[in-house]
C-alpha cells in the first residue's frame, strides 16, 4: 500500500517537467570528460602506487555519476536500492574473502 | 494491454482501491508495473555485476601475483584508442539518458533520434575495439604459440592478455546486444510512437546501457593505465 503511494508520488513529481534536462546532462558529461582527462593524464605522471589509487578512485566517481544522474539509483524505490546494494555487498564478500585466502597462503 | 489487465487481477485487492483513490485520473497498474519492470532489470544487473566481478577479481589476483608482467603487458595496449573509446561510451550514456528523459515526457520522436545517436556511438566503439583487436593480433599479443613476450615476464603477460581479451570480449558482446536492443526500440518508436514502444522498456534499456558503460569505466584503468609513467 505504501509502495503504491510512493510510486504515485514519484510519477506526480516527474510529470510536470515538460522539457529535457539538457543543462544538467551537459554538466555531467563535462564532469565525466574532465575526470577521463584527469585519469589519463595522471597515469603519465610517476606517482608510484598512488597512480593506481587515483585511477580507481576516479573510476568509482565516474561510476557514481552514472548511477546517480543517469540510472537515478537514489530516486528509485527501496527495492531498487536494495538490489544495487546487494550486488556491491556480494562483490565485496568475493573480493575480501578471496584476497584473505591469497594473502594467508602467501602464494 | 491484456497483460496489464491480467496483472491488475492478480494483484491483492487491498492495493487497488488505495491507488485509485490516490490518483483517480491515473491508472495505478501501469505505474506499478513500471516499478516492477525496473526492479527486474536491477536484479538482472546485480547478477551481471557478479559475473563481471569474478573477472575483475581474477584480474586483481593475477596483477597482485605478477605486478611487473602486468605493467609491461599493459604498455602494449593502445592507450589512445582506449581513452577515445571511453569518451565515446561515456557520451553514449548521456544521449541514452536523454532518450529516457524524452520518452518519459512523451517526446517519442526526440527519444528515437537520441537512441539512434546512442547506438551509432555504440557502433563507433565496437569499430574502434575491432581495429584495436586487429592490431593486437598482428602484434602477436593474442595468447598462443607466437606470443610477443619471452623470458621471465612471458607467463604473467600472457595471463594479462587472456584477461584483456576475455573481459573486453564479454564487454563488447554486452554492448553489441545493447546496440541491437536500442536499435530495435528506436525503430519501433519511430514507427508507432510510445504506444508501440513503452517508455518503461526504454528505461530498462537505458539501465542496461549505463551498466555496460560502468563496466568499461573500470576496465579502462585496469587494462590501459597499469603503468604509463
Amino acid at each position: 500500500m505504501s509502495a503504491t503511494a510512493s510510486l504515485g508520488a514519484r510519477s506526480a513529481k516527474v510529470k510536470p517537467m515538460r522539457s529535457l534536462p539538457l543543462r544538467s546532462h551537459l554538466m555531467v558529461w563535462l564532469a565525466l570528460m574532465a575526470l577521463l582527462a584527469l585519469t589519463a593524464g595522471s597515469s603519465f605522471v610517476p606517482l608510484g602506487t598512488f597512480n593506481v589509487v587515483v585511477n580507481f578512485t576516479i573510476a568509482a566517481i565516474k561510476a557514481a555519476l552514472v548511477l546517480v544522474f543517469f540510472m537515478h539509483v537514489a530516486r528509485g524505490e527501496a527495492a531498487v536500492r536494495i538490489a544495487a546494494a546487494a550486488g556491491l555487498l556480494w562483490l565485496g564478500f568475493l573480493f575480501a574473502l578471496s584476497f584473505v585466502d591469497i594473502l594467508a597462503r602467501g602464494h | 494491454m491484456t497483460t496489464a489487465i491480467a496483472s491488475a487481477e492478480a494483484r491483492p485487492p487491498a492495493e487497488t482501491p488505495a491507488a485509485a483513490a490516490d490518483k483517480p485520473g491515473l491508472a495505478a497498474t501501469p505505474t506499478l508495473r513500471r516499478g516492477e519492470m525496473a526492479f527486474g532489470m536491477w536484479v538482472f544487473l546485480t547478477t551481471e555485476t557478479l559475473f563481471f566481478g569474478v573477472l575483475f577479481f581474477a584480474y586483481a589476483a593475477m596483477r597482485f601475483a605478477h605486478p611487473a608482467a602486468f605493467a609491461a603487458a599493459s604498455r602494449h595496449t593502445d592507450v589512445a584508442m582506449g581513452t577515445l573509446n571511453t569518451a565515446v561510451l561515456l557520451t553514449s550514456s548521456v544521449t541514452m539518458a536523454l532518450a529516457v528523459e524524452a520518452a518519459e515526457i512523451g517526446r517519442a520522436r526526440i527519444a528515437a533520434r537520441l537512441m539512434t545517436a546512442t547506438l551509432a556511438l555504440g557502433i563507433v566503439f565496437l569499430a574502434i575495439k575491432g581495429y584495436a583487436y586487429h592490431r593486437e593480433y598482428t602484434e602477436h599479443l593474442f595468447p598462443g604459440a607466437a606470443f610477443h613476450f619471452a623470458g621471465p615476464l612471458a607467463g604473467g603477460a600472457e595471463t594479462f592478455f587472456w584477461i584483456y581479451f576475455v573481459t573486453t570480449g564479454f564487454h563488447a558482446l554486452h554492448l553489441a546486444i545493447g546496440v541491437g536492443v536500442v536499435g530495435f526500440m528506436a525503430w519501433r518508436l519511430a514507427r508507432g510512437g510510445l504506444a508501440a514502444q513503452s517508455a518503461a522498456s526504454i528505461v530498462n534499456a537505458g539501465l542496461y546501457w549505463h551498466f555496460v558503460d560502468i563496466v568499461w569505466i573500470f576496465l579502462y584503468p585496469a587494462l590501459y593505465l597499469v603503468s604509463r609513467s
